[in-house]
């Protein structure tokens, strides 16, 4: 898997374009350049780690309709908009639609740099968010039936001895299957079991 | 003596004309010879009146007119001479001829100075020759009195055409002077309407401009936007201990430069645009304007994904007129071509603009659409003032472009097109330049 984030850039004015490459080159990041949305959506893989910085007014598939296309997608890029005329509505629904940060045309290199060192630390720690939860799916999938029984009562807060009562088994078998399940779940204390479990799985146990 | 015999004929002497029996007048103070006389031109067909004296001749001249006179140089109380000046001094003027009892030479010069018409010595011819120089007399009288009256015809009709010319003069000379005010007072009124149309047209395109303002910030906010990454990008460059990037600077400065003549040809464009400047008349090639204009509609056309195509008819023949005023128009064709090309489908987003001579001294411009055309109901109404089809559209730039096109002697009109869309035409007279 591809480790180097990339600066994605969409503007349709080619000069932008190229001014915004150079100076991310400059700050020794890796820089792409898309002349529209279109283009970077054909392009876009969502494995890629990175930043996106967009502009609002393109023509086609404007910048904010990007952010909505990514959604929809489940693509969680994050992404800095860029404006030469923005007003509250348009930042308002910028944020909505899921931007990080929003910068004013022309905008000085020292906000540009940590509106995309926000991104990428951003990028980082939810790709390193989503390779835990997979790995706790991975193991909430290895749980027996009677551990899921166990494990969903736990993380709804009931003792041992009420676990015991509801499943008709003796406070002993519950105690046995919560270790399996502690150590399968690779959890420490109770506190990290269902902290994990929640964060992979928000709605387990619910249904 | 008698006084004055009464006329012997019946006929009165008002009625007597040129080519009638002529009066005669006779100043004699012999009774006898008088009658001999007067019987002898009786019988010549003439009325006469006898008078004896120069007192009598006198008072009877200044009541008649006779055809002549017949004088008898030597009166009882005065000399024919002293008679003859007493009758000019009464302003009487009549034809005369002298007789005389004693030929003498120097009678004979002063009376023929006096403007006598004969001269008769009364001796044994007298009588024999009366009748012949009586008739000689009369004519030439008459003549006299043609020539007169035809004179003063001429001299009336003369003084009458005069008058009329001199009033007529006049007449014209007034007219003349209402004229001049009357053109003075157009040309007010056309300098005012002139004014008027300018500033109308000005307002129209600070409001356009005031609808691009989103457009022309982002416009212009691109290549600042450009310029100061490029040089940021260089401070970065040449801070860093890395390799040295020579080539990426040069570029990157070179890229400065460039974008920022993008930005001052926008800012000259859009200055040149709302700049309220007194119109002026200059030659415009069109279709370097037109192209001009597709630079400044650059971002509308981009927008709305549009491709712009010139069909221009090169060389064309230059126009006479206000260039912001036409561009103005050609704004607003523009501008309401991409926006009625906005909803459609891409293959049909595009705005031909086209130039031909019509004839050998008229210019037609075609802005061709292939939007959504204008519906039918209200295809005369777009030209109408305050009438408009957009939500933030104030119904002026259409209703303005007409007028300006009207304003150089040209017009403006729509035609639906034959598959989708419409063209907007309109027309200006070429402009000949002087060799």
């Amino acid at each position: 898997m591809e480790t180097e984030a990339t600066i994605f850039i969409v503007d349709d004015d080619p000069a932008v374009r190229q001014a915004l490459t150079v100076l991310i080159r400059s700050m020794h990041l890796r820089a792409e350049a898309y002349e529209s949305a279109h283009q970077f959506l054909d392009a876009c893989d969502a494995a890629r780690p990175g930043c996106l910085l967009v502009d609002v007014r393109m023509p086609g598939v404007s910048g904010l309709e990007l952010l909505e296309q990514l959604n929809q997608r489940e693509i969680r890029l994050p992404a800095i908009v860029m404006s030469a005329y923005g007003d509250v509505p348009m930042v308002v629904r910028a944020m909505k639609a899921g931007a990080m940060t929003f910068l004013e045309k022309p905008c000085r290199d020292q906000q540009l740099w940590e509106a995309i060192q926000e991104g990428l630390r951003w990028d980082a720690a939810h790709r390193q968010q989503v390779v835990l939860r997979s790995k706790v799916l991975g193991r909430l999938q290895r749980l027996t039936p009677g551990e899921h029984q166990v494990l969903q009562r736990l993380s709804d807060g009931k003792s041992n001895k009420t676990i015991a009562t509801e499943l008709e088994l003796s406070v002993r078998t519950i105690e046995v299957r919560r270790a399996k399940l502690m150590k399968k779940m690779k959890a420490d204390s109770l506190a990290e079991l269902i902290r994990l479990t929640v964060s992979a799985d928000p709605d387990y146990g619910k249904s | 003596m008698s006084v004055i015999n009464q006329p012997r004929t019946a006929a009165p002497a008002d009625l007597e004309d040129a080519d009638g029996p002529a009066l005669i007048l006779v100043v004699e103070d012999d009774a006898a010879l008088l009658t001999l006389i007067e019987k002898r031109l009786a019988a010549g067909g003439h009325r006469t009146v006898g008078v004896a004296n120069g007192v009598s001749a006198l008072a009877w001249l200044k009541q008649h007119a006779p055809s002549l006179m017949l004088l008898d140089y030597s009166l009882p109380d005065m000399r024919g001479g002293q008679l003859l000046q007493e009758i000019a001094a009464e302003g009487v003027r009549v034809p005369f001829v002298v007789a005389t009892g004693h030929g003498s030479e120097s009678v004979a010069v002063e009376m023929m100075k006096r403007g006598a018409y004969d001269y008769l010595v009364k001796d044994a011819t007298f009588m024999k020759l009366l009748p012949a120089v009586v008739e000689k007399a009369l004519d030439r009288a008459r003549q006299a009195e043609r020539l007169a009256r035809a004179e003063g015809q001429l001299r009336q009709a003369h003084e009458e055409l005069e008058q009329r010319v001199r009033q007529r003069t006049e007449e014209l000379a007034e007219a003349n002077h209402r004229l001049r005010l009357e053109m003075d007072e157009r040309r007010r009124a056309e300098e005012q309407v002139h004014q008027h149309q300018a500033e109308l047209a000005h307002v129209a395109r600070l409001s356009t401009v005031g609808e691009m303002v989103a457009e022309l910030t982002h416009e212009l906010n691109q290549p600042l936007s450009a310029i100061s990454s490029y040089a940021q990008a260089c401070q970065r460059l040449l801070s860093s201990d890395g390799p040295d990037d020579r080539k990426e600077l040069l570029a990157s400065l070179h890229q400065v430069g460039e974008q920022a003549d993008r930005a001052a040809g926008i800012i000259r464009r859009l200055r040149r645009f709302v700049t309220k400047a007194k119109p002026v008349q200059i030659v415009v090639g069109v279709n370097a304007l037109l192209r001009d204009v597709a630079e400044l509609t650059g971002i509308d056309a981009r927008m709305a994904q549009a491709k712009v195509c010139f069909e221009l008819t090169d060389p064309l023949p230059p126009v006479l007129g206000d260039r912001i005023q036409i561009e103005q128009v050609v704004v607003n064709l523009m501008r309401n071509a991409f926006e009625a090309m906005r909803a459609c489908p891409p293959e049909f987003r595009r705005l031909t603009i086209r130039t031909a001579l019509d004839g050998a001294d008229r210019i037609v411009v075609d802005v061709c659409d292939g939007g959504s055309g204008v519906p039918a109901d209200v295809i005369e109404r777009v030209f109408d003032r305050f009438f408009t089809t957009k939500p933030n559209g104030m119904g002026m730039g259409l209703s303005i472009s007409r007028s300006i096109i009207e304003h150089h002697g040209g017009t403006l009109w729509v035609t639906p097109n034959a598959d989708r869309g419409s063209t907007f035409h309109f027309t200006l007279p070429s402009y000949e330049e002087e060799p």
